[in-house]
């Protein structure tokens, strides 16, 4: 059963480059690109210069749990392969993603600020670090962002698996409208202050960790919910 | 082996199946049932049910209604009897990414029965480029690919859902060579939907024909051959000897009469025929489709 969980990711595995290579490739890139830019102009004035070069490895891994649902899904249907297997192989093959790539993100931030931003005052990784000097919520902020970053690939991958634009569609507008009513109540009845300070009083870990693992496993949930009853 | 040469063991059935997509019924109280090592012909027009079927019969598709089972298991979420089925469909879906090469890897690690060596004749067979991508591959390359998946495959129960689309004269045969070759030497179920009825009428030695979401004939496909036949002549001869026999197609042109025949007959009934002046025909297992869903239709009205 579990070695069938285990065969079963090498779906994702066969086709590697789009698991590790794209990303890192994206990322080796916008690193040399930002670096070389802060080299040529010198001292900027600040203390760092913010590069947002590391979300692309976001979006790859996005796009890659998008991918997962929408066309891997449908064909390991087609390989005599369980919804539940598949499932779970996905959570096996997304589980140790977020690991290496946590890792190595903070083990970059940690180089980062030890070189003094790769010296010419780049900060690309050690973003958490302008919220907390916490290193085990840095480190876990990672982890949880880029779950976050898998289970919506995943959810909204099956999303449109289940029921392709009009599923999206109504995802977006609910959300609009869910979104805009709140936004209403909240500033009719003058909560914004109060919203403010209890995002300032809770502890850094709050909004940098439990927030959005609390809203990767419910998009997991979802997500399988969504798989369960899906068809190839 | 436990067992002998006379027992026939159920690998697939279906009870009472029933699909509806909407107010569309496309699978109607299907009842059947498929045994081990025999290869199947399931036929039918286009849009008569039998890819929903298929579908159903390996866990893609829920049914509405009744029960399947695949190795006396439900096939739904149950690896373990999934294992032992490859169900290559027309319209399967891979990967943008994916390369041949991929699609073969995978199926290696995903399918028990797997084959490499057979895997490679047949991608030397149909001529196919291990590292195109297969978005990038023609029609009938596609169509090779999945019947290359199907072959290695090996699998206790292997179905094939008009898997020569875009495959021209020379890969058809060379599919249905191959199937033969290895089904000789590796017996196994196989389950062949197409339309092509009379390319494959020599491989099939069972035919399940649906029409409009119903089971219209189920029978070996010897039986059936032998079970109707062409009767040609006079039109009074004809017409005197088809009196007390179930006819599914008659066309005359002047006095000359064909009548399609439901009857197996005796030597004696033949000959005693022929002495009058009738002449006989076996009867295609195509012709025997198209009248035998035609003649339904008629009966319907």
């Amino acid at each position: 059963m579990t070695n069938r969980v285990l065969t079963v990711s090498r779906i994702h595995t066969v086709a590697w480059p789009l698991l590790v290579a794209w990303p890192l490739g994206v990322l080796v890139a916008s690193f040399t690109i930002g670096a070389a830019i802060f080299a040529m102009v010198g001292d900027t004035g600040s203390d760092t210069n913010f590069t947002g070069g590391v979300f692309s490895l976001f979006g790859f891994a996005l796009a890659f749990y998008l991918q997962a649902m929408t066309q891997t899904f449908p064909f390991a249907l087609g390989m005599s392969v369980t919804r539940r297997d598949y499932f779970a192989a996905t959570l096996i093959v997304a589980a140790v993603q977020v690991f290496v790539f946590g890792v190595m993100l903070y083990g970059l931030s940690l180089i980062e600020e030890a070189t003094g931003g790769w010296g010419v005052g780049m900060r690309m990784f050690a973003i958490p670090n302008y919220f907390t000097s916490d290193p085990v919520i840095q480190l876990a902020a990672y982890f949880a962002f880029l779950s976050l970053t898998a289970a919506a690939g995943m959810f909204l991958g099956a999303l449109h698996h289940r029921w392709r634009v009009v599923g999206l569609f109504t995802l977006g507008v609910g959300t609009l409208l869910a979104a805009g009513a709140a936004a209403f109540v909240i500033t009719w009845q003058k909560w914004w202050p109060d919203i403010g300070h209890w995002f300032a009083a809770a502890p850094r870990s709050v909004p940098m960790v439990w927030l959005p693992a609390l809203a990767a496993a419910a998009g997991i949930i979802a997500a399988w919910a969504l798989v369960r009853r899906a068809t190839a | 082996m436990i067992g002998t040469a006379f027992d026939t063991k159920t690998v697939a059935s279906a009870r009472g199946l029933g699909k509806r997509f909407g107010d569309f019924v496309a699978l109607d109280g299907i009842d059947f049932s498929l045994q081990e090592n025999k290869i199947y012909g399931l036929l039918g027009r286009n849009g008569a049910g039998k890819t929903t079927l298929m579908q159903i019969l390996t866990g893609q598709e829920f049914q509405t209604s009744g029960t399947v089972e695949i190795f006396g298991q439900a096939p739904h979420e149950n690896s373990r009897a999934l294992t032992e089925v490859c169900f290559v469909k027309e319209s399967q879906k891979y990967p943008d990414d994916f390369k041949v090469g991929h699609v073969l890897a995978t199926a290696r690690h995903l399918l028990p029965h797997w084959n490499e060596e057979f895997a490679q004749t047949l991608l030397e067979d149909f001529d196919l480029p291990l590292c195109r991508k297969v978005k990038k591959l023609s029609r009938g390359m596609t169509s090779a690919l999945g019947v290359t998946v199907g072959l290695a495959s090996r699998a206790p129960l292997t179905l094939f859902d008009e898997p020569y689309l875009g495959l021209d004269a020379v890969a058809r045969h060379l599919f249905y060579d191959r199937l033969l070759a290895d089904y000789a030497e590796h017996p196994r179920t196989v389950v062949l939907s197409t339309h092509l009825i009379d390319e494959v009428s020599d491989l099939i030695e069972h035919v399940i024909l649906i029409d409009k979401g119903r089971i219209v004939l189920d029978e070996d496909t010897d039986a059936l051959r032998e079970g109707a036949v062409v009767v040609s002549g006079l039109a009074p001869l004809v017409a005197d000897f088809t009196s007390n026999k179930t006819v599914l197609h008659r066309e005359s042109l002047g006095n000359h009469e064909r009548a399609t025949v439901q009857a197996s007959l005796s030597d004696s009934e033949r000959d005693r025929a022929m002495d009058d002046g009738l002449h006989f025909e076996p009867l295609s297992l195509q012709q025997l489709v198209v009248r035998s869903t035609t003649a339904t239709k008629e009966d319907a009205r």
